[in-house]
C-alpha cells in the first residue's frame, strides 16, 4: 500500500500582477482523513482549491495528487470537486448533465447508466433525472454538484464551503454524508466558515489569513 | 476510444448543442431566410438574369450568416464558460485543456455547417425555381461554394475563439467581422496602399490576413465552372491553414490561462 499523502502541497504561491494571493503554503493530508481549511473571505481558500484542481497555475511550488502532479489527468481522475455554488448549465436536465461529466471524467460506457443511477440516487435525486435544473432549489443543485463530484467514486473530494446557504436539514444530511465517506476511506478536504463543522468533520484544520497559512492544527 | 478522444467528442457534442439552443444564432437564422426571402422578390423585379441576381444574393447572405454565426459562436463559447464559472467542474475532470478548447471549436463547425447546409438547401429551392437548371457542373460548383464558405467559417471561428481568451464577446466579433471584411477587400487595399493612402498599415494588415478572394466562387457557380479538384483542395487547404493558425494559437494561450 503506497505512503504517500492523498495530497500534498509543497511552497505553493500564487500572484496575480502584484498582488500576491497565496504566499508559500505547505500542506500534507494523509490518506483516509478530512482537513477543513477556514478563513475569512479573500484569506485564499478558492485560489488555494483552484491551484489544486489545475484551474490556476501556482508561480511556486509543486502540488502531488496520490504522488502525481495536480496537473496530469491522472491525478485528476482521483479527484471530485464540489464548487462554492454550483455552476451548471441550467438548460441541462440533471441526467444530461450527469452523462456529460461521465463521459469527461474517461469512464468505462458500459456502467453509465448504472453509475448516474447510483450517484443520483445516493444524494437524494434519483427521481428527478429528467428535470431541468433551472427548476431546482438551491439545496437540489448542491446535491447535484455532490452527485457529479461522486461519478467514478474517486478517492479524494474537494469541497469549496459546501454547506453554505443550506438550510438546517440539508446540512445535516450533509454532515451525515460527509461522515460516511470519511468511513469508506474517502480523503476529504473543504473549506468553511462554521466552527461547529471544523469540530465535528475534520481530523486537522488549516487556517489562512490574507493568503497566508497562519495556524495548523490536529 | 481513449480518454481524451472522449472528452472531445463530449465537449464538441455540447458545444454544437449549445449553438443549437443559443437563441441568438437562431435570430441570426432566420434573419438570414428572411434575406433570401427579400432575394427572391428583389429577383421577381429584375428584367431578365433572376436567376443570377438570387444567386449572387443567396450566396453572399449564406456567408454573411454563417460568418456571423461562427463569429458569435466562437466569441461565446468559451468566454461564456470561463465567466459563469461552468468551465472550473469541467476542467476539473481529467481533461485536456486542448481537448476542451478543439472540442468547443470543433462543435461550433459542426454547427455552423448545419447552418449553412440548411441555407444552401433553401437557396437550392429558390434557384430551381427561378429556373435554373441544376446540371452536374452547377451542383459541383455549388457544393464547392459550400466547402470553401465553411473552410472561412473555420478561419473567422478559430480567430474568435482566440480573441474570447482576451477580449469580451462584442469586441472579439467586431475584430472576427473586421477581419472578415479585411480579407475580403485585399486588391482594393492593394491599389490605396500604391497610391500612397494608409501609411504603412495597409501592406501589414495584408500580411497578417488571409485572401478571402480564394474562397469567392459566385460567378463560377452561376457560370457553372467549377474548379479543378487540385485547385479546390489548395483553397479549402490555405482556409484550414489559417484556421489551424488560429486555433493552434488559441490553444497554446488557453493552455497556460488561470480560469
Amino acid at each position: 500500500m503506497s505512503h504517500e499523502p492523498a495530497l500534498k502541497v509543497e511552497g505553493v504561491g500564487f500572484s496575480i500582477g502584484k498582488r500576491t494571493l497565496l504566499h508559500g503554503i505547505h500542506l500534507a493530508i494523509p490518506a483516509g482523513s478530512a482537513l477543513a481549511v477556514v478563513g475569512h473571505n479573500g484569506a485564499g481558500k478558492t485560489t488555494l482549491f483552484q491551484l489544486i484542481l489545475g484551474l490556476k497555475f501556482p508561480d511556486q511550488g509543486r502540488i502531488t495528487i496520490f504522488g502525481e502532479s495536480s496537473l496530469t489527468e491522472r491525478a485528476r481522475q482521483k479527484i471530485g470537486y464540489v464548487p462554492e455554488r454550483p455552476y451548471l448549465n441550467p438548460d441541462h436536465t440533471l441526467g444530461r448533465a450527469l452523462r456529460y461529466h461521465y463521459e469527461l471524467a474517461g469512464l468505462p460506457p458500459a456502467t453509465r447508466n448504472a453509475e448516474i443511477e447510483r450517484v443520483a440516487s445516493g444524494v437524494g435525486l434519483g427521481g428527478h433525472l429528467e428535470q431541468k435544473l433551472r427548476t431546482f432549489s438551491k439545496g437540489m443543485l448542491q446535491k447535484s454538484m455532490i452527485a457529479l463530484a461522486l461519478l467514478g467514486d474517486p478517492p479524494l473530494l474537494i469541497l469549496d464551503e459546501p454547506m453554505s446557504g443550506l438550510d438546517p436539514e440539508a446540512r445535516e444530511t450533509m454532515k451525515a454524508w460527509f461522515l460516511d465517506w470519511k468511513s469508506k476511506g474517502r480523503t476529504i478536504l473543504f473549506s468553511t466558515h462554521v466552527p461547529e463543522d471544523v469540530e465535528s468533520l475534520a481530523n486537522r484544520v488549516l487556517a489562512l489569513k490574507e493568503g497566508r497559512m497562519i495556524k495548523e492544527l490536529a | 476510444m481513449n480518454r481524451t478522444l472522449r472528452a472531445f467528442r463530449a465537449v464538441a457534442f455540447e458545444s454544437f448543442l449549445e449553438g443549437i439552443r443559443a437563441r441568438t444564432l437562431y435570430n441570426v437564422f432566420f434573419a438570414s431566410l428572411f434575406l433570401l426571402g427579400v432575394g427572391y422578390l428583389a429577383a421577381l423585379l429584375v428584367y431578365g438574369h433572376q436567376e443570377r441576381v438570387l444567386l449572387h444574393f443567396g450566396l453572399l447572405v449564406n456567408a454573411l450568416s454563417v460568418f456571423v454565426v461562427a463569429a458569435g459562436a466562437g466569441a461565446r463559447s468559451i468566454h461564456a464558460e470561463i465567466e459563469q464559472r461552468t468551465a472550473g467542474p469541467v476542467l476539473a475532470r481529467p481533461v485536456s485543456r486542448s481537448a476542451y478548447f478543439f472540442g468547443k471549436w470543433a462543435g461550433i463547425l459542426a454547427f455552423s455547417a448545419l447552418n449553412l447546409a440548411l441555407l444552401y438547401g433553401i437557396l437550392a429551392i429558390g434557384v430551381r425555381e427561378a429556373g435554373v437548371s441544376f446540371s452536374a457542373p452547377f451542383f459541383l460548383a455549388f457544393l464547392q461554394s459550400f466547402g470553401l464558405i465553411l473552410a472561412e467559417s473555420a478561419v473567422v471561428s478559430a480567430l474568435a475563439l482566440f480573441c474570447s481568451l482576451f477580449f469580451r464577446p462584442g469586441i472579439t466579433v467586431l475584430i472576427a467581422l473586421s477581419f472578415f471584411f479585411i480579407a475580403h477587400n485585399h486588391p482594393q487595399l492593394a491599389l490605396i496602399a500604391k497610391e500612397g493612402g494608409g501609411g504603412g498599415i495597409l501592406p501589414l494588415l495584408m500580411r497578417v490576413t488571409p485572401d478571402g478572394g480564394a474562397w469567392l466562387m459566385d460567378l463560377r457557380v452561376y457560370y457553372q465552372q467549377p474548379l479543378e479538384a487540385f485547385d479546390w483542395m489548395l483553397r479549402v487547404g490555405y482556409g484550414l491553414g489559417w484556421a489551424l493558425l488560429f486555433a493552434l494559437a488559441g490553444n497554446a494561450v488557453f493552455y497556460r490561462k488561470n480560469l
